[in-house]
């Protein structure tokens, strides 16, 4: 009986299948592109170009060669850290794709968060107060929330919040039309901002992402709450909960205890959620002229700039897989119970 | 005079939805310092309703209406608010319950859980807190209390776990503690330490015990007075020596009858029919005498030669049966005993070929089925069936229990006509003492001993060979115990099959079983007749598990217990009972095989009991919680 420690097995075997998985997914966004009926060639010389333009783009792209060989000569690339490069812009893809990336992460990283505040809060108060008028009410919001649109349900927050209330700026991206992007350190203009000192630049960044933010949290909230009173309700009538009551526990620790209960389980959850955000969201985005990693995929897919497409599909793999293994990682290291090998 | 530490006033407890009559009505019950008092009865008797009512746990829409629960030094607990109530709880009224796990969060660690405890009855003074809950930790037979507390949930026994939870309802000298079915999820050689622990006679404290049980053996062993309660109201009170002997009520009668191996009472009751488990006990005995060489002249149905066993999960690997071999002959009933990880479970899944074994033989009727695939073993199928443990889990939710119970027939071939079927099933519902009107229901709709009278009808109606009985009854109440076990009996006579009764209670096996085989972490240490391993055990470990079964007659007093129990890893080679032996020597460093030293009788120890002498080695008794409640410092 030899007794290892289960959590560095568990992320041996996690990081052990990188590799593997990572050639997957590059394969996987290779062979998708190639299997596009439409004619590469074509669409950049453009419906009207001659025969002769369409080869000769066919040639100069290598579009000619078997499958296989520009499969070959992909990974080649890869290896050497080379996305290719557009077919359009004739920028390098990697570099072209990463600097649509902090917008995203601006918009992403706080709409998870007060997702996660808004939808975990509510759904513990619902589970908490179930079958009370509080649990309703939350339901109630999250289901018409949750039936609403993502773009409409942005377009009736610019309604109110702009257009009829003006407290909050025209959908003018990132920046009100009146500021220049702060000096570029992070490409994070609320960072970049805050390290260059120019308050009034961080100020117009700040409103102009509340719209957006709230265009995605809400939805998140709506879904984190509904998941959240299962889960936390699963959890505030196990034996424990019963149990604290019965010794005397104050019910603020009892709602704690089952919180900590059920944490692994929202934190899959949350780590789904922002798996599913990672390439940006392309309604929001285009509602909200937001310049980032997800318009920039959609253009590349309209065009069919296949180096683009891939370079963008072996992102959010690689981003995913590493959401995963971190939530993998934490889930080992806060709960016992996975730790030692149960079943949970 | 002094006046009654708890008294209770015409207490009703009403559930909000329920139809009929109240979950408790006009309930009086007067509890004085140093009294522990047994409450009683079985599933829906209301006890639970009782102590919720009492620790104020029982909220609208339910209704709990009392003229008063006045409990000494505090008040009328009725008429207090619910912030009051949170306060009394722990402080006033000690609250030990039924799974010990429940006392512990799963990823709170049991330190983390004292100082939640302690902060939120205002008696948390950090470190110092922590040392006193060590001290105490160890004078409740924590060998290790700093790795105790450093614990977490998954990583304790359910020993460990009812010690920390006992802790906690002991750490702030509560006046009164109630323990609710205490014991019910431990295995029996633990019952006995815990019921040591919480429920000795009151010497030098003053608490009061209010013990809420279905086990009467508990209550004549621990209790000096009982109630008996039956859906809801008192049907006897008084104190255990006069209700025990000499019970009034014919449904006391009929729970003290219905108590595994209590012969005595029995005896007197049986000509009256009143004893279903009179009737076992004879047949039983009939039967050994009649057959006192083991069915070994015939082929044995069952035969498991060397069978071996290992879970791998996560980096560890249980060796859940090793190296057993086991033979049932036709018409036998071999009883399967022992602690929870003694790999019963998993030879009861072997046998019936619901696990396959990593090595050995597992042979049917005389044909090795552990090679057989998937698909010829279901041609097999209905020879052997199982009954499980849980009856409502072993059944499907979406089936009525006529379909269930049909379900094995489709692996008989010839293929069975409709109306073969409806007949077969009819006769299965008969058989295991169903009415087959009942056929129409889902599994909800029936009581936990209809349920289990299905999964026996789905067992019988293949008219199978050999049938592995799952502790088919522990999750019952008394009385249906022991008519399932009555049932069971009857089948076996008219049917001729053999049973693998698997159980962790010797007492039961006793009562069913031809032949007992006792095993202990994955290994067979002793087998032989049921009657004799019983009151002869020959392995020190039978010992211990004779000794945990309490006798339900409170003249007997208990056997004195032998050790404590003291449970470290196991050593690769030795004798599997190493740590927990009080007879060891240098030569249990290598494993024991079984040997027969008497006649039908097995066992794998090098330094069996003689049967003739069974060592009186002086009882080391660890303080009891009345002594702890007196030393420890009641500001903690």
């Amino acid at each position: 009986m030899k007794i290892r420690d289960p959590r560095l097995v568990l992320i041996a075997r996690r990081l052990a299948v990188i590799p593997l998985s990572l050639l997957l997914v590059v394969i996987i966004s290779f062979l998708l592109v190639a299997l596009i009926p439409q004619s590469t060639a074509q669409a950049i010389a453009g419906q009207g170009a001659s025969k002769e333009a369409v080869i000769a783009i066919n040639r100069k792209l290598g579009l000619n060669q078997p499958l296989l060989t520009q499969l070959g000569n992909y990974l080649d690339r890869l290896v050497h850290g080379n996305l290719g490069t557009s077919y359009y812009s004739d920028k390098p893809v990697a570099s072209d794709m990463l600097s649509h990336v902090p917008a995203t992460l601006e918009l992403i990283l706080p709409a998870l968060a007060l997702g996660m505040l808004i939808g975990i809060g509510l759904g513990t108060l619902g589970a908490y107060r179930s079958g009370k008028l509080a649990d309703r009410g939350v339901r109630m919001g999250g289901s018409i929330i949750q039936a609403t649109p993502e773009f409409l349900l942005g377009l009736l927050l610019l309604y109110v919040l702009f257009f009829r209330l003006h407290w909050l700026p025209a959908p003018t991206g990132q920046l009100g039309i009146a500021y220049v992007n702060p000096p570029y350190h992070t490409g994070l203009l609320v960072v970049d901002a805050i390290i260059a000192g120019q308050w009034s630049t961080l100020g117009d960044v700040l409103v102009h992402l509340v719209l957006p933010v709230l265009t995605i949290a809400l939805p998140l909230a709506a879904v984190l709450a509904r998941i959240t009173r299962a889960v936390v309700g699963k959890a505030l009538v196990a034996d424990h909960i019963a149990y604290g009551r019965a010794i005397g526990l104050k019910e603020r620790r009892l709602i704690r205890y089952a919180l900590i209960d059920s944490r692994t389980s929202l934190m899959t959850f949350c780590a789904t959620l922002f798996a599913g955000l990672v390439g940006g969201d392309v309604i929001v985005e285009s509602v909200f002229n937001w310049n980032g990693v997800g318009q920039w995929a959609i253009s590349a897919m309209t065009n069919l700039d296949v180096p683009a497409i891939q370079g963008f599909v072996l992102f959010s793999g690689i981003v995913t897989l590493c959401v995963y293994i971190a939530l993998d990682v934490a889930a080992v290291t806060l709960d016992p119970r996975i730790r030692l090998g149960h079943s949970s | 005079m002094t006046e009654h530490l708890l008294e209770v006033a015409n207490l009703s407890v009403g559930y909000s939805g329920q139809v009929g009559a109240p979950a408790v009505e006009d309930f009086n019950l007067c509890l004085d310092r140093r009294v522990r008092l047994g409450l009683v009865g079985e599933s829906g008797s209301g006890k639970s309703s009782i102590i919720k009512s009492i620790l104020g746990l029982i909220r609208p829409p339910h209704t709990v209406n009392a003229k008063r629960i006045y409990l000494d030094g505090v008040g009328d607990l009725a008429t207090m608010t619910p912030a009051q109530m949170r306060a009394v709880r722990a402080r006033d009224i000690g609250y030990i319950g039924q799974n010990p796990f429940g006392a512990l969060h799963p990823v709170v660690s049991v330190a983390r859980q004292f100082e939640g405890f302690l902060s939120d009855h205002g008696s948390w003074k950090g470190r110092n807190s922590l040392s006193e809950v060590g001290t105490l930790l160890s004078n409740l037979g924590i060998g290790d209390p700093t790795r105790v507390l450093g614990a977490h949930a998954g990583e304790l026994s359910g020993g460990m776990a009812q010690r920390v939870a006992i802790a906690l309802a002991s750490l702030l000298s509560p006046s009164l503690l109630i323990a609710d079915e205490p014991t019910t999820a431990l295995d029996v050689t633990v019952q006995r330490q815990v019921l040591d622990l919480i429920a000795q006679p009151r010497k030098v404290s003053e608490q009061a015990l209010l013990l809420v049980t279905h086990d009467l053996s508990v209550v004549a062993q621990y209790c000096d007075e009982v109630v008996v309660l039956q859906l809801g109201q008192v049907v006897e009170r008084g104190p255990v020596a006069s209700v025990f002997t000499e019970p009034q009520h014919p449904y006391t009668k009929k729970l003290l009858s219905s108590v595994p191996g209590a012969a005595p009472v029995l005896e007197a009751g049986a000509d009256q029919g009143g004893g279903v488990a009179a009737r076992s006990v004879r047949f039983r005995r009939e039967r050994i005498l009649a057959s006192d060489a083991p069915a070994s002249s015939t082929t044995p149905v069952m035969v498991i030669e060397h069978v071996d066993k290992t879970f791998r999960r996560a980096g560890t690997s249980v060796a859940a049966v090793c190296d057993v071999s086991l033979s049932i002959g036709r018409g036998e009933t071999v009883a399967l005993v022992g602690e929870s990880g003694s790999g019963k479970s998993t030879l009861g899944r072997i046998a019936t070929m619901l696990e396959r074994p990593d090595a050995g033989r597992v042979a049917l009727e005389g044909r090795d089925i552990h090679n057989l695939s998937s698909r010829n073993l279901r041609g097999l199928r209905p020879k052997m069936q199982i009954v499980f443990q849980e009856p409502y889990q072993s059944l499907n939710p979406q089936l009525k229990a006529r379909n269930a119970v049909s379900e094995p027939l489709g692996n008989l071939r010839p293929k069975l006509s409709k109306t073969d079927i409806d007949d077969r099933v009819r006769d299965a519902f008969v058989m295991a003492g169903l009415n087959p009107d009942k056929g129409t229901r889902y599994p909800h709709q029936l009581s936990g001993g209809e349920q289990q009278r299905v999964g026996i009808a789905r067992a019988v109606v293949t008219r199978p060979s050999f049938v592995v009985l799952d502790e088919p009854t522990s999750s019952l109440d008394l009385t249906v115990r022991a008519a399932i076990v009555d049932q069971l009996q009857k089948l076996q006579e008219e049917l001729g099959m053999s049973y693998l009764f698997i159980s962790h209670d010797l007492a039961t096996a006793q009562q069913i079983a031809d032949r007992i085989v006792v095993m202990y972490k994955g290994s067979i240490v002793e087998s032989g007749p049921a009657w004799k391993v019983l009151t002869e055990p020959l392995h020190p470990y039978t010992q211990t598990l004779s000794e945990a079964c309490l006798d339900p007659d409170p003249r007997v007093a208990p056997r004195p217990r032998q050790q404590p129990v003291l449970v470290g890893d196991l050593v690769p080679g030795a004798c599997p009972y190493l740590q927990r032996c009080l007879r060891s020597s240098d030569q249990c460093k290598s494993a024991p095989k079984l040997a027969d030293p008497v006649e039908h009788r097995r066992v794998a120890c090098f330094h069996p009991l003689d049967a003739t002498s069974v060592s009186a080695a002086p009882p080391q008794a660890l303080p009891s919680l009345d002594e702890l409640l007196v030393t420890q410092d009641p500001t903690v």
